[in-house]
């Protein structure tokens, strides 16, 4: 049961932060930020010249802006869904202790197993 | 001198410990700066009174009473009866809080003290509650036992109807029993039915088989679903059994048998018609009994609930007399004044809480005779008490890790506040990693009434939740120092614009790919405003200039800390009146650790300075920056230095006379600090031996005896001065390259964090199509789970214990003597959070449900 409960909150927690890094990100990729030359350059041998270098790094760029917010998406889901874990959780743990606290059905199961 | 009484019943002394300290101490009560002013009191209070004063004071939580009565066997106290009716008390509560279903609710603060006749109504309410729930739990077993022995028998009957099934079988057995009752007869077969364990079938048939040589008839058939034991709730396998036999003998033997396998047995009627009257009993018999078992434990249920809501308190209650009839006990009976004295120390700020206790003490039991608080002057060194708050009380804890101070020494801890986080920055710096530190703790302390509640035993969980505050401040500065290496999760921002520019022109940019940036034309002459250029990121020989940058920075911050450490130890000399030992030892340690390490600073500092790209003097260029290392090694070698090319031997003029200089100082400062102190103590053993002469025959007699005692304390002074001095002297130089750990932790978290970023992150940012966002989405989840557990959970332990470490082993022992022992006061709080651990809240025996 708090099996359930501890993934909720770890996804959630993750999603919480892939959310606000990836859509920072996303953001910078769109700015054409120098830092992340690195990840928008083309291959070593993938390009030919100056021009060419440029258009695939911009588009690069763009390319990746895009997939940093759609899987900033995917983890807006992943919130959502880890949300309804918690919830779904704590649920059953207040039904759980709702039925110990019932007089009746606990003192029938008692009785029931000699 | 003792008892004397004044008309309003105080009568207070001036002398305190520590003779030669006339001045009272100017620092007002409760700084963190040194530890606590301690006053040995001794208290004259009349038993009536006694218990109230004792609960205000457990209350307060002041005093530390000492043990006057240490010979004494715990059960010849004088209040031995009352702590064992207290822990019988204890024993009951525990017992019923086992029985109760869940966790009581925690305990009301109760508003005040309870008269001994409330305690005495208290007691025998609980007497009586215990034995009211054990006969509930005495009938409830017996009707289990029933419900069990009704249970057995149906499930006998019905597994034995098979056996009977035979028709030929039926008629002749049945006609013998029921003529014969089961009472056998010859040539008719009687049986006996019955139900044995399960796991003793396969010896019971084998004794039976073996005492009846062979002329019964067995037969068995196991009851499926297991029975439960009605006291111990395990589980039973069962199995029925019927033996038939011929002959009176081998029914007495049988009947033995099954004695021994303690199998019971039951009457079980022989004929079809009769079974199934005796089912259908059966079956009302168990409705009924079940009806009263379920009302039996509604029963059960509603005298535990009423309890449960004072339990706790009540348990409080309890404890907390069980612990003033302890200190109680501690306590000497004066038989002639017939009043209780008692000795503790108490801090002199709380002076007056412990007055106001005996004060009420005295009211509430409305004795005429007050009580008398007395101090006494003495020369036993007191405990050390440091006043904390949840804020300090972490670091406190840090210091007092190694070694509680010695009494009213210079407490590290004010300072821990500030350097602790500081230099873990420094080895953490990454403004990532720190925001995630700074945001786990700032949720520990937003929250930390509602996790305070819950008491859990998970250590780990308490190690942090107890250091939030460290952790936070660590998170802070965290971010600041990685704002300054310019690092966020192995990147760098560029916030002000990079003070470094292009300056080859575009034809040389396409036909080479690595370019060397020459800072006399690359560079815009002004600097980056706040932290490292952005520019580094990219470089190749990032790593040499940072390693140049933060070994230089690790040694200066490691000089300025031994520095401090080294100058602490003043204030201890002014504190205790040793002016003598600031010029003996002070003088001597400072200037050596000055003019040799922090003159290597000052190397540093003017090689930043000096020494440019863009230097007129070729001299000055970057061809020439000398190796400080290797100007501080010919410095205390004595070597010489040459010039090469166009740069000179020396960074500035007169420098080979100034450092002979400072070597020759330092090394006459060597002698001071091993002969100093020692010739000191002997010349003062002087001064007073011939004082001692002046003063006359008896003075002479007590100085030869100082003289001769000095003698042998002599020695012992030298040897424990040069073992000093010398682990001053070689611990000057190992810590100061001790320091440089701050540099190597610094470049492992760095290259750590930017392998985790190349080899996990960058592949799912390879662009793309749209498809390539899940392989962003799984592997991002990667890199973080990563980041979290080898940066900033291993990395983060790693630079806490390393900082732990500096702190004690590089700055603390410059000037700590840690020989005190600690202040533990009679305090209701700790002693129930304490019996909380021991005690945890699990059923009664018996297997959970």
């Amino acid at each position: 049961m708090s099996l359930l409960l501890g993934c909720g909150v770890c996804c959630m927690l993750l999603s919480i932060w892939a959310i606000l890094q990836l859509f920072v990100m996303g953001i910078f990729f769109k700015m054409e930020v120098l830092a992340f030359i690195e990840e928008a350059e083309p291959d070593h041998h993938g390009y030919e010249d100056y021009d060419d270098f440029m258009k695939q790094t911009k588009e690069n760029y763009q390319l990746i802006a895009v997939n940093c917010w759609v899987a900033t998406f995917i983890y807006v889901i992943t919130l959502g869904l880890s949300y309804m874990c918690i919830k779904h959780a704590k649920n059953k743990e207040r039904m759980a202790a709702d039925n110990v606290q019932d007089d009746e059905t606990y003192c029938r199961s008692k009785a029931k197993r000699l | 001198m003792k008892g004397e009484q004044s008309s309003n019943g105080k009568e207070i002394m001036l002398e305190t410990y520590a003779p030669q300290l006339e001045i009272l101490d100017p620092h007002p009560a409760g700084t963190m700066f040194r530890s606590e002013e301690m006053v040995l009191c001794q208290l004259f209070v009349q038993p009536e009174a006694a218990y109230v004063s004792m609960y205000e004071l457990g209350e307060a939580g002041i005093a530390q009473f000492r043990d006057l009565n240490p010979h004494v066997n715990d059960f010849q106290r004088r209040y031995v009866t009352e702590v064992r009716r207290c822990n019988e008390m204890e024993r009951k509560l525990r017992w019923v809080s086992g029985e109760l279903p869940e966790p009581p609710p925690p305990p009301k603060p109760s508003p005040r003290v309870l008269t001994p006749r409330e305690i005495n109504i208290l007691e025998e309410r609980i007497d009586y509650i215990e034995s009211e729930i054990q006969e509930i739990t005495r009938n409830a077993q017996n009707l289990k036992t029933d419900y069990l022995a009704l249970i057995e028998l149906k499930l006998l009957i019905e597994k034995t109807q098979t056996f009977f099934q035979d028709h030929s079988a039926h008629r002749k057995i049945s006609a013998s029993v029921q003529i014969y009752n089961n009472d056998g007869a010859l040539g008719h077969l009687g049986f006996i039915a019955g139900v044995v364990a399960t796991a003793r079938v396969p010896s019971f048939e084998r004794m039976l088989w073996r005492i009846s040589h062979g002329n019964i008839f067995f037969k068995q058939a196991q009851i499926d679903e297991p029975l439960k034991d009605p006291v111990t709730s395990h589980e039973l396998q069962k199995t029925v059994f019927v033996v038939f036999f011929h002959g009176e003998q081998i029914k007495l033997r049988v009947k033995k048998v099954c004695n021994g396998f303690q199998a019971t047995l039951y009457p079980c009627p022989a004929t079809y018609k009769e079974q199934q009257d005796m089912l259908a009993g059966i079956e009302s018999r168990i409705k009924d009994l079940e009806m009263v078992l379920e009302q039996t434990e509604q029963h059960r249920r509603l005298v535990l609930a009423n309890i449960a809501r004072d339990i706790s308190t009540w348990m409080v209650v309890v404890r907390k007399e069980k612990a003033i009839y302890h200190t109680l006990n501690m306590f000497s009976m004066d038989i002639v004044k017939k009043c209780l004295i008692a000795e503790c120390w108490v801090p002199r700020c709380d002076l007056h809480i412990l007055q106001k206790a005996l004060d009420n003490g005295v009211k509430a039991s409305g004795s005429p005779i007050p009580s008398i608080l007395h101090h006494v002057p003495t020369l036993e060194i007191p405990p050390t008490y440091n006043r904390t708050n949840k804020f300090t009380r972490g670091f406190q804890t840090l210091i007092d890790s190694y070694g509680i101070a010695s009494y009213r020494e210079v407490n590290p801890a004010l300072y821990t506040i500030i350097t602790f986080p500081f230099l873990f920055a420094v080895m953490f710096g990454d403004m990532g990693h720190g925001l995630i530190m700074t945001v786990f703790a700032a949720i520990l302390v937003i929250f930390e009434k509602k996790f305070a509640k819950n008491k859990t035993d998970n250590e780990i969980w308490n190690i942090f939740f107890g250091g939030r505050y460290i952790i936070l401040l660590m998170g802070i500065f965290s971010v600041y120092t990685g704002l300054i290496y310019n690092d966020i999760f192995s990147k760098s921002l560029n916030i002000f614009g990079s003070s470094w520019q292009n300056v080859y022109d575009e034809q040389t940019l396409r036909n080479y790919s690595t370019f060397e940036l020459d800072p006399k034309d690359a560079y815009t002459k002004t600097p980056y405003p706040l932290g490292i250029d952005p520019a580094w990121q990219f470089a190749a020989n990032n790593i040499i200039f940072l390693n140049s940058f933060k070994m230089k920075l690790s040694i200066i911050f490691g000089v300025l800390h031994m520095a401090f450490g080294v100058t602490l130890s003043v204030v201890n000399f002014n504190f205790f009146k040793k002016a003598e030992l600031i010029f003996l030892q002070y003088i001597p340690q400072i200037l050596f650790l000055l003019l040799l390490f922090w003159y290597l600073c000052i190397l540093m500092f003017m090689k930043w300075i000096m020494y440019s790209a863009d230097a007129t003097d070729k001299a000055l260029g970057t061809s020439c920056a000398p190796s400080v290392l290797i100007i501080f090694i010919n410095m205390m070698l004595l070597k010489e230095s040459t010039a090469k090319g166009s740069c000179k031997p020396f960074m500035y003029a007169g420098q080979e006379i100034i450092q002979n200089i400072f070597l020759a100082i330092a090394f006459l400062c060597i002698p001071i600090m091993l002969f100093g102190k020692p010739v000191y103590q002997i010349m003062a053993a002087k001064k007073q031996k011939r004082s001692g002469v002046e003063g006359g025959a008896a003075g002479e007699a007590g100085a030869g005896g100082a003289e001769g005692a000095g003698g042998e304390a002599l020695g012992e002074v030298l040897i424990t001065q040069a073992i000093h001095t010398i682990e001053y002297v070689l611990g000057a130089v190992s810590h100061t390259a001790s320091y440089l750990r701050l540099w190597a932790l610094s470049l492992a978290h760095a290259q750590l964090s930017a392998v985790l970023w190349q080899r996990l992150l960058k592949i799912g940012l390879g662009g793309g199509s749209p498809v390539n966002a899940i392989l962003l989405y799984l592997l991002f989840a990667a890199w973080a789970f990563f980041t979290l557990a080898i940066l900033v959970l291993m990395e983060g332990l790693s630079a806490f214990l390393h900082t732990l470490r500096l702190h004690w082993v590089e700055f603390m022992s410059k000037f700590y003597e840690g020989q005190g022992y600690a202040f533990l006061p009679f305090s209701f709080s700790v002693i129930l959070e304490a019996d909380e651990v021991d005690i945890k809240e699990k059923p009664n025996g018996g297997p959970p449900e």
